[in-house]
């Protein structure tokens, strides 16, 4: 079993590492047939990297400080979610009645794109709170409507379990309510925490601090430096995947209890 | 105190979705000593699941009334084990998690105790297993200890064997039956099963059909351990088969 189980993972890495292989040379015979100084090949960000890497960028900032920058932004924007969107959650899972008399603001609020709050959030805010209404924008509403979705799961009968041992609402809440609608809160954390990761540069445009993933691939494109510009979105990309892989490795321990962990 | 619950012209309404009243408990009484294992039987839909929430508390009776211990039910005051028909355990709760469950909710979790409930129902070495791990007649032993877990003064079975192989349904009965005799805890078990009335109860009542009423009252006077097979038990089965078919003539 466990060696199967190993030989599966072994050729999915296996795999992945061919098709990259692949994507990587279609890129380079992509660059050669363009031949333009502004489509870089493999090498060429691999080297920008680097440089970024051992010298900072143009200002001398480090790669580290972009990125412990955006992370931490978006962690905070992500924070202000979860506090405002797993009890919202909760409160209009429980009661319809409050759902369906703020649906006429929820709903349409939902389709406003984050890029659009951008002029607003200009003028009425300034330094990181603009940064953290993007980033909450973003990743609220998967909280939110997950963390209602998995309230409304719970198996009457659980409920009547607890009524019978003399639970008051507040236990019946925490422990059946809630318990059962966990995966789901996780499952709405990693998508808005992903979300939220994707607004980065965004809320990045108008932050105006001069460190950030997405403030860097801001300046590289003002200065044409495309394979710059690259290391900075190759960055996001794989930064969104660590922690989504994160996510749902704590989700795999945390939800055992389940027969599998749905994506 | 002589009985444990009293059950006094209990009558129950309900309105179902299109607004008309219907009638599930018509103008019930009878008490139960402590200690007793009384068992209802009825045809399915007659009200038996009403009637074990009204006295669990869960459900207020339309008019008549409920005394647990003297006092109208409430799950707040009273301890009770209620053992239900559907599947009840939680599913991100491991075997010893969801037998402590009633214990933690009631502030008094002792390890001691669901130590003990989990060797009564002989689920020892299952102890971190989640229910979906489990087999049917495994997750019963898992509610059952739960529902002992918290030393209640009464326990309620709904239909507790219903979704199991015969099999497996006849080891339970045996299992049933040994922690009776070891607790003589005061039980009402309902079921449409028969033979798991007549070899558990010290009284049997029937029910009628919706709306229910008690059709008719049997003492169960055979020995225990009781044997299925035996001439005296068929004698008892057939009787309260027959009453049954009265209420429903496809039986
Ligand atoms: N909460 C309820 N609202 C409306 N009708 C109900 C409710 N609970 C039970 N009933 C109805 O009462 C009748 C008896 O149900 P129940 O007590 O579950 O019967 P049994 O357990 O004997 O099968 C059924 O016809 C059922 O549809
Ligand atoms: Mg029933």
């Amino acid at each position: 079993m466990a060696s199967k189980f190993l030989g599966k993972s072994y050729k999915t890495f296996l795999n992945n590492f061919v098709s990259l292989t692949i994507f990587l040379f279609l890129w380079e015979i992509l660059s050669i047939t363009i031949s333009s100084p502004f489509f870089p090949n493999p090498l060429d960000v691999w080297e920008a990297f680097l440089i970024l890497l051992l010298k900072g960028d143009v200002e001398g900032i480090s790669l580290t400080t972009h990125i412990v920058a955006s992370v931490s932004r978006v962690l905070l924007g992500f924070g202000l979610a979860v506090v405002t969107g797993i009890p919202l959650g909760l409160v209009m899972g429980l009661k319809r009645v409050a759902y369906g008399s703020v649906r006429s603001i929820l709903e349409p609020l939902r389709f406003i794109p984050p890029i659009a709050w951008i002029p607003l959030a200009i003028i009425l805010l300034t330094g990181c709170a603009r940064y953290m209404l993007i980033i909450w924008l973003g990743a609220f509403f998967p909280i939110l409507l997950n963390t209602m979705a998995g309230v409304q799961t719970v198996n009457p009968t659980l409920i009547d379990v607890a009524k019978v041992f003399g639970a008051d609402k507040k236990t019946i809440v925490v422990k059946t309510v809630f318990s059962n609608a966990l995966p789901e809160v996780f499952a709405g954390m990693r998508i808005g925490l992903g979300v939220g990761w994707m607004c980065i540069v965004a809320a990045e445009m108008i932050g105006g601090e001069m460190a950030g993933l997405g403030w860097l691939i801001l300046k590289y494109g003002e200065l044409l430096n495309v394979s710059g510009m690259i290391v900075g979105m190759v960055l996001i990309g794989i930064i969104g995947l660590l922690m989504n892989e994160t996510f749902l490795r704590v989700e795999k321990r945390v939800f055992r209890w389940r027969r599998e962990v749905t994506l | 105190m002589k009985y444990k619950v009293e059950v006094e012209k209990v009558s129950k309404f309900f309105v179902n979705p299109n607004g008309e009243r219907l009638q599930v408990l018509d103008n019930i009484s009878f008490k139960v000593y402590d200690g007793e294992f009384l068992c209802f039987v009825g045809p399915s839909g007659c009200g038996k699941t009403t009637l074990l929430r009204i006295i669990a508390g869960l459900e207020k009776p339309s008019s008549g009334r409920v005394r647990v211990e003297g006092e109208t039910p409430n799950p707040k005051k009273i301890r009770i084990g209620f053992v239900f028909q559907e599947e009840a355990l939680f599913p991100w709760r491991n075997v010893w998690d969801n037998i402590k469950f009633g214990l933690e909710v009631r502030g008094n979790y002792n390890p001691k105790i669901v130590e003990d409930v989990v060797r009564l129902v002989g689920l020892e070495n299952f102890k971190s297993y989640y229910p979906h791990q489990l087999s049917g007649g495994m997750r019963k032993r898992v509610a059952i200890a739960r529902a002992l877990a918290v030393n209640p003064s009464i326990i309620l079975m709904d239909e507790p064997f219903g979704d199991l192989d015969a099999q497996t349904r006849w080891i339970m009965h045996k299992e049933l039956y040994s922690i009776h005799e070891k607790l003589k805890k005061t039980t009402i078990l309902v079921t449409h099963n028969v033979e798991e009335a007549v070899y558990l109860a010290d009284r049997v009542l029937v029910l009628t059909r919706r709306p229910a009423k008690v059709k008719k009252e049997i003492f169960i006077g055979l020995e225990r351990p009781r044997n299925k097979l035996s001439s005296q038990f068929i004698r008892f089965r057939e009787e309260i088969i027959g009453f049954l078919r009265e209420e429903v003539p496809e039986i």
